[in-house]
Formats: structure tokens, sequence, C-alpha cells
């Protein structure tokens, strides 16, 4: 036995470990709310070389785009302040950068130009861009140094991960160090050549413009003046530029004046600038300084274009949008047509030319996803006419049709059924459309014809069911992409005639089966009994005497007491048995021969008649006991006759008043015995059986009836 | 006699406090409605209306316009994935949240050119903790428009796209698939923007891709932008979808097994056959010892 527990205490041990070996699956997730803090020093130094990467490449918008992602960053919260001061310089420092090389580029323009003033602005700005530089820079190493001191980065004996790319910030730093030195050389450089051209002669140039506002296309006049000191410069060349780009040159007379004419281009802005530039060249180099006339603005003129655009609230996949317009040009004079380029989600749908009233149709991609759409319409610019935009949402939606449906509210199994419907929408009927009827396991599809009118029929069989209240379920599936799928459900009652009428077979065969066996019941509750031993008469002396006529007593003595009493019990007990007391029977012989199908009266009966055959055939007198006791076997052998069965041979008269049906005891021989009726198993058979039946009748005569009243 | 009758008693008490447990006992296990802890989803349930269905037939049986969310945490049948591109087809909608499942059996069923990698998506930079729980905020213009500016996913894995589908999500470029499971980012380990949501339009329905079920447990769905993200998926153009959750897939504990078998009995024992029946054996079985003695009466 001890053998055997060990035995499966192992078994058990063992198979517990080889299920837990199993459970090596990816866990699905964890408690965010206790799950451990882990920070990775390796990426946020990653980070921190990218952002010098950026700072290197000048490229601020990417500094910017780090320092947003870091807001979502699982940075330790210790070093939270110094991440974000690296990143702010880090940004600072990009700009500074950014802004130096633009100072630079254009300090170089302006010496190729001789515009020694402005290229010496310039280098100055640069240089003071510069200084702030190396300070932001100081901030940079510093807080890197923090980050890396925090991890344990600059400390640790072993090169790992961390340490590479800590060291790998610490390098880049040193590049930007050195990018810092380099264009401090070239400040430097930039700087001598500003110096270097002080000793040269100074110029001047003017520039007029006439007339200072015009619209877009139109040409306008210019002139000027180029001189060096007092003098004129002859026939040397002036650029002139128009919104910052050259458009022509000029060459000035022996006077040093020079004009001519420039077209404002169609660009639609208020204003555009314009000046002249004079810078040597060829002989000129290295003995006149450039120069540039002061910016005259020049206001352009255009007509200004509004677009009103309406678009509908909604719009369906597959189908038509309209757009409607109308160009709103003030009180400038309208053009007779604009072309528009419609925008479907940023995706061209569409390029028409309008007039200034326009309705406009699209077709919305059968594909389009639900939800809100962007509308957007361009209008290119036509001569003074400006170019225009405008866009709204438009929410694309599926339309729900509406189903008529024909059907059937009861189903006899296994009968087949036909459905009849209709599917239609505000759009039209759904033509083409998949039709699926489904009633418990049984289902039909088909489609619906062109004016979508549908019939389905649908084929059942048999099931266990009896009566039930089923689902049949319309399921529509349509073709076009701006229809939604619908389906409609309507309850029936399925009615299997068969089951029903093989219950109703079971339950007669139950009935009948029932009744059979009560009646048997019935007839063997009569059972004879055991006749007690009759006690020995009292015998006349020598001669036996033939069985006389009961006499009756003078009334009141205690013999016409008796005699009565046996006269009421012989009427009882010749109902109970069915035996007539005849001629040919002693009362003693009567009794005896009753015995049988008295049971347990018969003792008291055989007892009572002792006592009469005395009384009748003896010099015996009673005593008021015997009466008494006479009395007793009467009343016993009475109440016993009312609660037996076959009560036919008594008269109605006797059993009135006589408490029929309650409960009572009758002590037989020391058993106790209760056989009221609630208690009898019969009774609650046949209870069982009427209220089956009843529910039954019921459903089939008044719900089915009312059901389909109500659903047709 | 004694014993015996103990035993009984015992067993009866047994039988009740189990039936007490599995009828009012909440369930710890990931996924069910009744779970009131950090795993379940009740909270998603009782905000979204959602309902549970045992079964896929229960799931996709109903309403027209049915979502249905599948965490297909085992693997489906060849009828079922047959029945569920039915149901898209005919313009269901469906929602497949997968991780470490069988959420590619669905994909190929549907005939979509995408796939779960089934492996972790870890990013050790932006992420709530750990790497383990990822903060999404590359969305879609739809999303952000929304309001929808971030996503927190807790165990999560991406998603291969193959075609021209409409891209919801994607990780941060720090992001990575720990294929070989170290925890760390290794040579030939895809790694950067890896798409987290997708969705595509197949007949007359669409179905949304998320490469993680867990943003709609108790403890995650109020994190981030995770429920404004899953209204938005699930109820499009303002409309009020019935909303059903495939439970006949998730693992269950056994006390969750016990509970869906009683449901199913009470459901059944509702119908009137069986009212009927069980009044009769209980008649029957009441009336028994007395049906007995009055035959042992009759025969004395």
């Amino acid at each position: 036995m001890k053998r055997r527990l060990c035995l499966s205490i192992a078994a058990v041990a063992v198979a517990l470990l080889t299920s837990a070996s199993h459970a090596a699956a990816i866990e699905p997730h964890q408690d965010p709310e206790t799950a451990p803090w882990v920070f990775d020093g390796v990426s946020l130094l990653s980070k921190y070389s990218e952002v010098i990467d950026y700072i290197l490449a000048g490229n601020v918008a990417g500094v910017e785009s780090l320092q947003r992602q870091t807001d979502q960053a699982n940075v330790p919260p210790d070093l939270r302040e110094t991440v974000n001061r690296f990143l702010s310089s880090g940004r600072s420092l990009a700009q500074l950068i950014q802004e130096m090389e633009s100072d630079t580029g254009r300090a170089r323009e302006l010496l190729e130009q001789f515009q020694h003033e402005e290229a010496r602005a310039s280098v100055s700005a640069a240089q003071e861009k510069l200084y702030w530089s190396y300070d932001v820079l100081n901030v940079l190493e510093r807080e890197a140094q923090r980050t890396g001191h925090w991890w344990g980065a600059d400390s640790a004996e072993k090169e790992d991960t961390l340490t590479s790319a800590y060291q790998a910030v610490l390098d880049r730093l040193e590049q930007l160090r050195h990018l810092l030195d380099l264009l401090g050389e070239m400040l430097a450089g930039l700087s001598g050549q500003v110096e270097s051209l002080t000793a040269v002669h100074s110029t001047s140039v003017s520039l007029w413009v006439e007339p200072s506002a015009a619209f877009v296309g139109e040409t306008v006049e210019f002139g000027g003046h180029l001189s060096a000191g007092d003098k004129p410069l002859a026939h040397r060349q002036v650029t002139i530029l128009l919104g910052g780009f050259p458009i022509s040159k000029e060459t000035a007379d022996s006077k040093g004046i020079y004009h001519g004419h420039m077209t404002i281009p169609y660009r639609y802005v208020p204003e555009i600038t314009t000046r002249a530039i004079y810078y040597p060249q060829e002989e000129d180099v290295g003995l006149y300084l450039g120069s540039a006339s002061t910016e005259i603005t020049i206001s352009v003129l255009y007509y200004i274009t509004k677009l009103d655009l309406q678009v509908p609230d909604y719009t369906f996949p597959g189908r038509k949008l309209t757009l409607n317009g109308q160009f709103d040009y003030g009180n400038n004079p309208i053009t007779q047509s604009r072309t528009l380029q419609v925008n479907w989600d940023e995706g061209l749908v569409a390029t028409e030319t309008v007039p200034d009233i326009f309705s406009l149709e699209i077709g919305v991609p059968p594909e389009s996803r639900l939800g809100k759409h962007q509308v957007a319409v361009y209008v290119s610019p036509n001569g003074r006419y400006n170019p225009a935009e405008a866009s709204s949402e438009v929410d694309v939606v599926k339309l729900t049709p509406v189903m008529d449906l024909s059907a059937p509210s009861v189903v006899l199994l296994p009968l087949a059924q036909d459905i009849h419907g209709h599917v239609y929408s505000s759009l039209g009927v759904l033509e083409d459309a998949s039709v699926k009827v489904t009633l418990g396991d049984w289902e039909t599809t088909s489609r619906t014809r062109s004016d979508g009118t549908f019939h389905s029929r649908l084929s059942t069989g048999l099931n266990l069911s009896l009566l039930a209240i089923q689902e049949l379920r319309v399921n529509v599936t349509p073709k076009e992409p701006w229809h939604k799928a619908t389906s409609l459900t309507r309850k029936v009652i399925m009615v299997n005639p068969i089951n029903v009428t093989g219950l109703l077979l079971v339950l007669a065969v139950s009935v009948v089966f029932l009744a059979g066996r009560w009646s048997r019941k019935a007839a063997s509750s009569i059972t004879p009994a055991t006749p007690r031993p009759s006690p020995p008469l009292v015998q006349k002396e020598s001669h036996q005497l033939p069985p006389e006529p009961l006499k009756l007593g003078e009334q009141g003595r205690p013999e016409s007491t008796l005699v009565a009493l046996y006269r009421t019990v012989l009427k009882l007990v010749q109902g109970l048995t069915a035996m007539i007391l005849g001629p040919s029977y002693t009362l003693r012989e009567y009794a005896q021969a009753c015995a049988p199908r008295l049971g347990l009266l018969a003792g008291y009966f055989q007892d009572l008649t002792m006592m009469v055959e005395r009384l009748l055939y003896s010099q015996y007198s009673l005593s008021q006991r015997d009466i008494k006791y006479g009395r007793q076997l009467a009343d016993k052998i009475e109440e016993a006759s009312k609660l037996r069965p076959g009560m036919e041979f008594l008269p109605t008269a006797q059993l009135q008043g006589e408490g029929r049906g309650e409960a009572k005891s009758i002590e037989l021989a020391s058993v106790v015995s209760s056989t009221s009726w609630w208690r009898q198993s019969a009774t609650w058979l046949w209870l069982l059986l009427v209220v089956t039946i009843a529910y039954y009748a019921c459903v089939l005569l008044f719900l089915l009836p009312l059901v389909s009243a109500l659903t047709s | 006699m004694k014993v015996v009758r103990l035993a009984m008693i015992a067993l009866a008490l047994v039988l009740v406090v189990s039936w007490l447990s599995i009828v009012f006992y909440p369930s710890a296990q990931d996924f069910m409605r009744t779970n009131p802890f950090w795993n379940g989803l009740r909270d998603f349930s009782e905000e979204f209306k959602a309902e549970m269905a045992p079964s896929l037939d229960q799931a996709i049986s109903g309403r027209g316009d049915t979502v249905l969310i599948a965490i297909p945490y085992r693997p489906y049948s060849d009828e079922e994935l047959e029945r569920i591109a039915d149901f898209v087809h005919a313009g269901g909608r469906l929602l497949v949240m997968d991780d470490y499942g069988f959420g590619n059996q669905i994909l190929r069923a549907l005939e979509l050119d995408m796939e779960f990698y089934g492996k972790p998506l870890l990013d050790p930079y932006i992420t709530y903790r750990n790497q383990w729980l990822p903060i999404v905020t590359d969305l879609a213009p739809e999303m952000k428009e929304a309001g929808i500016q971030q996503l927190t996913l807790n165990h999560a894995t991406a998603l291969r796209v193959g075609g021209s589908y409409e891209i919801l999500a994607r990780s941060s470029d720090t992001a990575y698939l720990d294929v070989n499971g170290n925890q760390a980012w290794d040579e030939g380990e895809p790694r950067g923007s890896l798409v987290v949501a997708a969705r595509a339009t197949v007949g007359q329905g669409s179905v949304t891709i998320v490469s993680d079920p867990s943003i709609l447990i108790n403890s995650m769905v109020g994190y981030g932008d995770n429920a404004a993200f899953l209204k938005k998926v699930i109820q499009q153009a303002e409309e009020t979808p019935r909303i059903v959750i495939d439970t006949s897939q998730l693992p269950k504990a056994p006390l969750d097994r016990s509970r869906s078998a009683w449901q199913m009995a009470h459901e059944r024992m509702a119908s009137p056959y069986t009212q009927v029946l069980l009044v009769g054996t209980i008649l029957s079985l009441t009336l028994l010892p007395v049906w007995r003695k009055g035959a042992q009466l009759e025969q004395e």
C-alpha cells in the first residue's frame, strides 16, 4: 500500500513538472500598473547621437521631431531635466549653425558683388552667432556627460553596448566642436576679404519705376543713374532684380543713365520689390566697389477670385456627387470660364472648365470607406484672375434598403415553404442581390429580379420538435456598393404533425393502460380476508332446532334492540357481499358464507350473529353489556362499510350525511391505514394526464389560430 | 449509515458551494467579460455594450450591422473560417485582434496579403515602463483628425503588409521584432516603423487588423487614446452597431467552462418542454415513496 502511494505521488509530480515545461508560450500581456520600470541607456544615448547628427547637418526640423518624440520616451525621472536641456540646446545649436551658414553664404555673394558694407554686416552677424554656438556646445557636452555618468557609462571597466553608445556621443560632440572651429576660420577669412575691399572706389546706382502699381502681365518702365563719386560710370552694366531674381541687364549711356521696361510676373501677391545692382567686371575689378539701389516696391494688381462651394453633407459609394459652386469677383469683371481641378481625399478625380455659376458631378469611388472624406476644388489662375480653392467634408454612408416580406406564420413540417419579398430603397430597387432564407437548420438562397422582388422556396424536414416558435431570417446582400446588407426576422410557429400525432397516440395508450389497471385494482381491492374462527355457538341440549325467522321482541327490550341492530347490519352486509340471506341458510351459515367477502369485518359479523343466535335459540338473557357490545359491533361494521368501494347496493339515504370522502382511520387488527384521495398515486397520474392534454389542446385550438390571426 | 449520511451531506455541501462559485465568483481568466481584474473585458463590454458569444454561429447570427471581434488564441476549423469569410463578404465588419495566436488563418481565409509576425514587438525607448509596452504615435491622418494621438500596446506583435491596404498605425523607429526572444535587437531582426494596425475592404464588408488584443483589457483600454481608437475602428459614420466578441477561441479556465456549461443548461431548462419534463420528474420522485407505501399497504 505504501509502495503504491509513493509511486502515485511520484507519477503526479512528474506529470506536473512536464506540464509546467510546456508553458513556454509568450505571455499575452502584463499588468501595466505593476509592470517593472526598465530604462534603456543605449537607446537614449543613440538618440543623443541622432540629435548631434541633425545638428551637424543644420537640420532644425529633425532635432524638433526628436524633441517631440522624447515627450513619450521612457526616460528615468532623474534624467528628464537633463534630457530636455540637451535637446533644447541641440535645437538652438542647429538653428545657430543653419543661420551661420546662411550668413557666410550671403557674405560670399556680396563680396563677389563688391558690396563690402553688406558683406561686413553679414560676417559680423555670423561671428556673433559663432560665439553663442560655443556656449551652447558647452551645455551639450555637460548634459551628455551627466547622462553618461548616470548610466555609469563613463566609469565602466569593460566595453559594452552602453559604453560604445556613450563614446559615440562624445565622438560626435568632438566633431561638432571641430565644425565650429572650421566656421570660425572661414569667417576670419571672409572678414579679411571684406577689409581688403576698403581701398577701392565706391559707386552708387539709383532706380526709378513708373508706374508704381500695375496689373500682372503689364509692363512698367524703369530707369536710373550709375556714378562713382561725382563722375558718371558710362557703358557699365546694371542688373535689375525683380522679386529678388535678376530679370534684365541694362547698359548705362555716356552720362551713366540707363532705362528699360519690365513685365510684372503672374505672381498674385499684393506687391513686389525691385532694385538695381552694379558690380564691377573685367577692368573695373579692384578699381570700383559694387553698389545697389534702394529697394522699390511695386503694387501688384489682379482680380481677386472667391469660390463658394456647396457640397452635400453625405453621399454614397459608387454614386455621383454633385458639387455646386459660384465664383465671386466682387466689383471686378466676370470672366467667362475657369478651369477647376477636383480632388477626392488628395487624389485628382476631375478637371473641368466651368462658368461662373456651375454644377459639377463627380463619381464617388465604390470602394470608399464609410466616414468623412475631403473634397477639394482648386481653380487655376487665368490672366488677371488669381487662383482660388475651396474644400469641404462629405460623409460617405450606405443606404439601408427596405424589405417587404410575405412569409407564412405557421410552418408544417416537412412541407416546403414559399417566401416572397421585395427589396428597395430611395435610390431604386435591389437587382440581382443575394437572398438567404434561414429557418432553424434549413436554409435556401436565391437572387432578386430586375424589379427587386424575389421568391424563395424553403425545403424543411422532420426533426424531434413537436411545436416550436422559430425565427425565420431573410438576409439580403446587395450588389450595389451604396446599399447595406439587410436582414429581416419573423417569428413563425413550426408544427410537427407527425410527432404530435405520435405523442397523442402514446397518451391514448397510457390512458387505456391506466384505466385498465385501475379497474383491476378496484376489483382486487375486495379481497376475501381470512375468516376469523367463529366461537362455538351456544347449543340447546340434545336437539338442533331448525332456524326460525327472527322475531321482533317488544320494543325497548334488549332483545329487540339487538335484533334491530342485526337487521341493520344484515342489510349492510347484503349490500357489501351481494349475498341474500335465504331460507336455506342459518344465520351462522350465512355469516360463514359472507366471511370471505367481508374480509376483516367477518369477525364482527360472526360475533353479532352468534349473539343473535344465542338470543333466538337459547334461554340466554341479554344484559346491557351485551347490548352495548352488540352496538359496538354494529357501529364498526357500519363505519367500515362506508369506506369500502362498491357501495351500489346500499340505499342512497343511508349514504347521505355519512361523511363520505373524509379521512377516517379504522383500527383493523392493529394496522392503521390512510387511503385519502390526494395520497393515491393514480390521482396524480390522472392529473398529469389531464394537464398535458389540456396544454396541447389549448395550443392547438386557441394559440395557433390567434397567432395566425395576428400575423396575417 | 452514519458515515453514508455524513458523506451525502458533505457531497451536497460541495455541490452547493461549487454551484455558488460558478454562478457568482468573478472570473480571473484573460479576456473574460465577468473578469473585473486588470486582464478582463468588463470595462470594454460595459462601455461599448459588447456581447460575448460562446460560439461563432451565435456571434454572426442576428442583426445585419454586426461588428465581430475575433481574438483567435485557438485555431478555427475550415468550416468556421468559411463562415467568417461569408460574413465579411456579405457586408459584415470584422476586427481581428491577435498577437501570438492564430490570426493568420483568418487573413488567409480572406485572401489578404497580410500576416501577423507572431513575435514580440519591443520598443526600448518610446514605451511605457518597459519595452513590452510600446507607445505608438505614428497614426493615420483620419485618426489624428479624430483626436487620437497615441496608442499604448501591451505585448504586441507587428503586421507584414504586402498589398495596398490602409495603414492605421505604425510603431516608432526605435521598435523592433524580437525574433530570437533574447529581448535585445540583433542584426537581421526587423526594426523601425512597423505596421501595427491596418484596414482592408473585402467584398461588401471590411476587416480591421490590430496586432495586439490587449488594448481591450480593463487595465489598457483607458491608456492613451486606446478607447478612442477602438471606437473609431468599430463605429463608422456615427452609427451604433451590434458589437460581438467571439469567445469560442479564447482559452478558458475550468471556472469559465463550468459557467458556460451552466448558462447553456440554464437556457435549455428555460424551454417549456424541459420544464414540463422537470416538473413531471420532480413530482414522480416526490410521490414515489408515497406510491410505494400505498402499494405496500394495499398488499397487506
